[in-house]
């Protein structure tokens, strides 16, 4: 057979590629990210607390499920619960908050484990999520 | 012998790459891949629902917008006859084509999207619109191999085809094989302790029909008992459908449905208290007997901080 001239560059491309874009896995854990083109299956286990609450001006705090906002479908929180995520879902969140005109805090509370073993808290839950740098999601 | 040095590797390639070989095996992976795409249409449908409009985004990229539910649904109706064309070998690269284009749109349109089992299937559609899948196994070839016998009258020489695709999907395979190896050389994977909490987690309970919020997978009671929105404006801005999901399968069966709180307060009640399950004193952060709720009470969070 007789290959096309761009078979070759098209080839090895293609397997640089496939080669090239799981490695960013081995220096990103579990609570940076899901580990999305890393083909990272089932390597560990990940497993997260989170919850969140709106403090209005009395310092009565009330709920917010996320998982509202959310798709339906396992793992929609979880995939949520990493540090590359929860700054985005921060930002949505306080908008809703201020297109509804509810007053108040965003506080949040995100502990999550990796393989049952370490354990890292993700959102300061101290902070205004709205105003706090980052949306308070904790720097690695 | 130095141009026997120049030219080895050069041939290699070229063997490993362009040389031609039977086809049937390539065709009975086409059949078997399409049966496979045909069952992961409606998995994918039921998890990839971060491509339907409202709500909670994460896109790539913000050209690629999220759907009307309708649409989201005919996306995934629409996939069947092109996986059925892909199985039966008619038309194999169109189908394969416009299977990558709508699975690939469903799933670059949010990042929360992603799993591996529609990334894997995406790359192997990529591959499989420039291959010549068709040509072994399939209807097209049933059919010309009736009409030759029956004008004829002698068996027909096998089919010989370029392996190139075939190679490519052997060898994106080793990749996906060789990454997840990898990621798995870890003293706690090593263990056996990974494969011990997916083997049992068929025998868990669903928390999720139990007033439970199972996260991550849903195989554990991570939360104790929540009381759930109790109306379609529970979640600002949120879809209706999750609204309703998470307010009915979320209660416990048989319990009256609460209106606990929301972020507007129309509900009216504030200030429930919530059921913690009494945690043993003695419980090392590996037990998975407990629920994990007692793992990441404050006290004994503090420790981890």
């Amino acid at each position: 057979m007789r290959p096309h001239r761009f078979a070759n560059p098209l080839i090895a491309g293609y397997i640089a590629v496939q080669l090239l874009a799981p490695i960013s896995g081995f220096f990103k854990d579990k609570f940076d990210s899901w580990g999305r083109f890393t083909w990272n299956m089932y390597a560990e286990t990940y497993r997260c607390r989170n919850e969140y609450q709106v403090v209005d001006e009395r310092g009565l705090a009330r709920p917010l499920y996320v998982d509202g906002y959310l798709a339906r479908g396992d793992n929609s929180v979880a995939k949520a619960a990493h540090r590359d995520v929860l700054p985005v879902l921060h930002k949505f969140l306080c908008e809703q908050l201020a297109r509804s005109g509810t007053g108040g805090r965003l506080r949040g509370e995100c502990v999550c484990t990796s393989n049952g073993a370490e354990f890292q808290t993700l959102i300061d839950d101290k902070a205004d999520l709205c105003s706090a740098p980052n949306y308070g999601v904790a720097l690695r | 012998m130095a141009d026997l040095a120049a030219t080895k590797p050069n041939g290699a390639w070229a063997r490993f790459w362009y040389s031609s070989g039977n086809a049937v095996t390539f065709g009975i992976f086409r059949f078997l891949f399409g049966i496979a795409v045909l069952v992961e249409i409606g998995t994918t449908r039921a998890r990839s629902q971060f491509a339907i409009e409202g709500g909670f985004h994460y896109p790539y990229l913000p050209f690629i917008k999220p759907v009307p539910e309708s649409v989201y649904n005919a996306i995934h109706t629409l996939e069947y006859p092109f996986a059925a064309l892909l199985a039966l070998g008619i038309l194999p690269r169109i189908s394969a084509a416009v299977l990558f284009g709508l699975q690939g749109y469903i799933f670059f349109t949010d990042r929360l999207n992603f799993r591996n089992h529609p990334y894997f299937f995406l790359l192997i559609l990529l591959l499989l619109a420039f291959s010549r899948a068709g040509g072994s196994f399939s209807l097209p070839a049933l059919v010309r191999r009736i009409r030759k016998r029956a004008a004829i009258e002698i068996a027909p020489d096998p089919v010989v085809a370029p392996l190139t695709i075939q190679r490519m999907i052997q060898v994106q395979v080793s990749i996906v094989y060789l990454y997840a190896a990898l990621h798995k050389i870890t003293p706690y994977y090593l263990s056996g302790s990974v494969l011990a909490r997916m083997l049992e987690q068929p025998f868990r309970r669903d928390c999720r029909h139990d007033g439970h919020l199972g996260l991550l997978g849903g195989d554990d009671c991570v939360l104790p008992a929540l009381p759930r929105p109790g109306n379609a404006s529970a979640a600002l801005g949120a879809r209706q459908g999750a609204v309703r999901h998470g307010a009915e399968n979320h209660a416990p069966k048989g319990a009256p449905r609460r209106c606990f709180a929301n972020v507007r307060g129309d509900c009216g009640q504030e200030g429930q208290e919530r059921r913690i399950p009494a945690c043993p004193k003695a419980m090392t952060e590996r037990d998975s007997n407990w629920p994990l709720a007692c793992l990441f009470s404050r006290d004994k969070l503090e420790k981890y901080r």
